[in-house]
């Protein structure tokens, strides 16, 4: 009698690639080199395109919020992920008075705007680059216990 | 790109089967009859596009001669004239085959030029014309080349299925060729061909799979152009366009006034669902419109595009 191999165990399948590498292409703006034509003119680059990025969006919030901003082409608010997040009332008032002190302080004294305009969302964002610097300090069992442990005030709701 | 060709959009896929030919002219023509001014180029050996607009066995019909001998000759581009109000083509066909291999013999000594040889063409007859569409081969790399070279525009169909999305691939590795000599060249929409409009998860699927190749922007029309076997055939029979066999079908007796004897006998078209063809390319129509007049307006101040009368 031969001796049969060992069954191997079973482990599910090699995931299956889906995505058509670098058809992204296409699009004019997913291109990211300068390109060169044949009688030696350059083109309308993508390089040149993003030094006319805002001040703020070059010199931006965390290296993949600055890579990700100065897509020419794409919107800022298509690049980013929706995610949607119950804050408290208070929370909400405090951050819209920030956006528009913020915002009042780009205006120039000759009535034009410099920077980006500042949201609400974007001030979240900030916050969650913030917060993830310091998440080797986080610990904690509730929302209360995780703001006590980063010096905060705990917020009571419902009590 | 060109000065002039501002307004080309090529039609194109590395694969044959997906609607090409059949977006070039029900688009094309559906625009003529808004009044604006168009001209189709059939870039296809097959010629195929005579079928859809009907004029397979017209004088006209030269089998793709004199777009070969602009291609290969930098002859005078001459488009046949009027074959809808507002519609001039130059015609595609067998010649073309001897037009690809004397553009592949050319591109050996020159490749640019080779390239360049529709751009070329096109640039004394754009100004005659609002919008400028190209009905892309889904092989014949060398014509597929020198339509992406002409074009500001491409605008590729799919089909739900993953074969006809991998062709995006082929349009790709087309692009490379072309973009150092047309860096302007960009993708206008992707457009989904013959869907069954009951599948919705499948039409779905197809679009997050574009997405997931192209990007979240992926510029994907809102508008699909249903499947409506029918209506595609008797289409090509009579040489009609989606609305002008809409027009017929709905100008046609009601069964209930052949039936009274009312109605005169008729042999004419009867698919209804030429109705809902007709509805998605006007769609895509003012679809690709609204994103040509959007891109215009942020780059050069032209205005609108609108149509004449």
């Amino acid at each position: 009698m031969t001796t049969q191999p060992a069954r191997r165990t079973l482990s599910g399948l090699t995931p299956k690639v889906t995505k058509t590498a670098g058809v992204d292409r296409l699009i004019k703006a997913n291109r990211p080199t300068t390109v060169q034509n044949d009688e030696g003119l350059k083109s309308s680059t993508v390089s040149e395109q993003a030094s006319d990025a805002t001040p703020t969006e070059s010199a931006g919030l965390t290296e993949s919020v600055r890579t990700h901003s100065v897509s020419p082409a794409v919107p800022k608010y298509l690049q980013l992920q929706r995610r949607e997040a119950r804050i408290h009332v208070e929370q909400a008032d405090a951050l819209t008075m920030l956006t528009r002190r913020l915002n009042s302080e780009r205006r120039q004294p000759n009535g034009t705007t410099v920077g980006e305009r500042i949201t609400d969302n974007t001030l979240i964002r900030v916050a969650i680059d913030l917060l993830l610097q310091r998440e080797n300090e986080i610990h904690g069992v509730s929302e209360e216990a995780l703001a006590e442990g980063l010096g905060l005030e705990p917020r009571r709701v419902g009590r | 790109m060109s000065s002039g060709l501002d307004r080309v959009i090529a039609i194109v896929n590395g694969k044959g089967g997906v609607g090409k030919t059949t977006i070039t002219a029900n688009i094309g023509g559906m625009l003529a009859a808004s009044g604006y001014r168009v001209l189709l180029v059939d870039m296809d050996p097959q010629g195929n596009l005579a079928e859809e607009l009907g004029y397979t066995d017209s004088e006209a019909n030269d089998d793709g001669m004199a777009l070969a001998q602009t291609l290969v000759f930098a002859a005078e581009a001459k488009p046949a004239r009027g074959i809808r109000e507002n519609l001039d083509v130059l015609m595609g066909g067998s010649h073309l085959d001897m037009a690809a291999a004397g553009l592949t013999l050319k591109a050996q000594k020159d490749p640019a030029s080779a390239k360049a040889a529709l751009a070329q063409g096109l640039e004394g007859l754009a100004e005659n014309y609002d919008l400028i569409f190209i009905d892309c081969p889904p092989g014949q790399e060398t014509l597929q080349q020198a339509a992406l070279a002409a074009a500001r525009w491409a605008l590729i169909p799919v089909k739900t299925d993953a074969s006809s999305r991998k062709g995006l691939r082929d349009v790709a590795r087309r692009l490379d060729a072309v973009v150092t000599i047309n860096p302007d060249l960009d993708l206008l929409g992707i457009v989904l061909f013959g869907v069954n409009r009951s599948a919705k998860r499948v039409s779905e699927s197809a679009r997050e799979a574009i997405r997931q190749d192209l990007g979240s922007a992926a510029p994907i029309f809102e508008t699909s152009i249903r499947h409506a076997e029918a209506a595609a055939q008797e289409s090509r029979e009579r040489g009609l366009l989606a609305f002008e066999l809409e027009e017929a079908v709905l100008a046609a007796p009601k069964w209930w006034e052949l039936r009274r004897g009312s109605g005169q006998e008729h042999d004419g078209p009867r698919s209804k669902s030429a109705v809902g063809v007709a509805e998605d390319f006007q769609a895509l129509g003012e679809e690709v419109v609204a994103r040509i007049t959007e891109s215009e307006a942020t780059s050069i101040p032209t205005g609108p595009i609108k149509a004449e009368g």
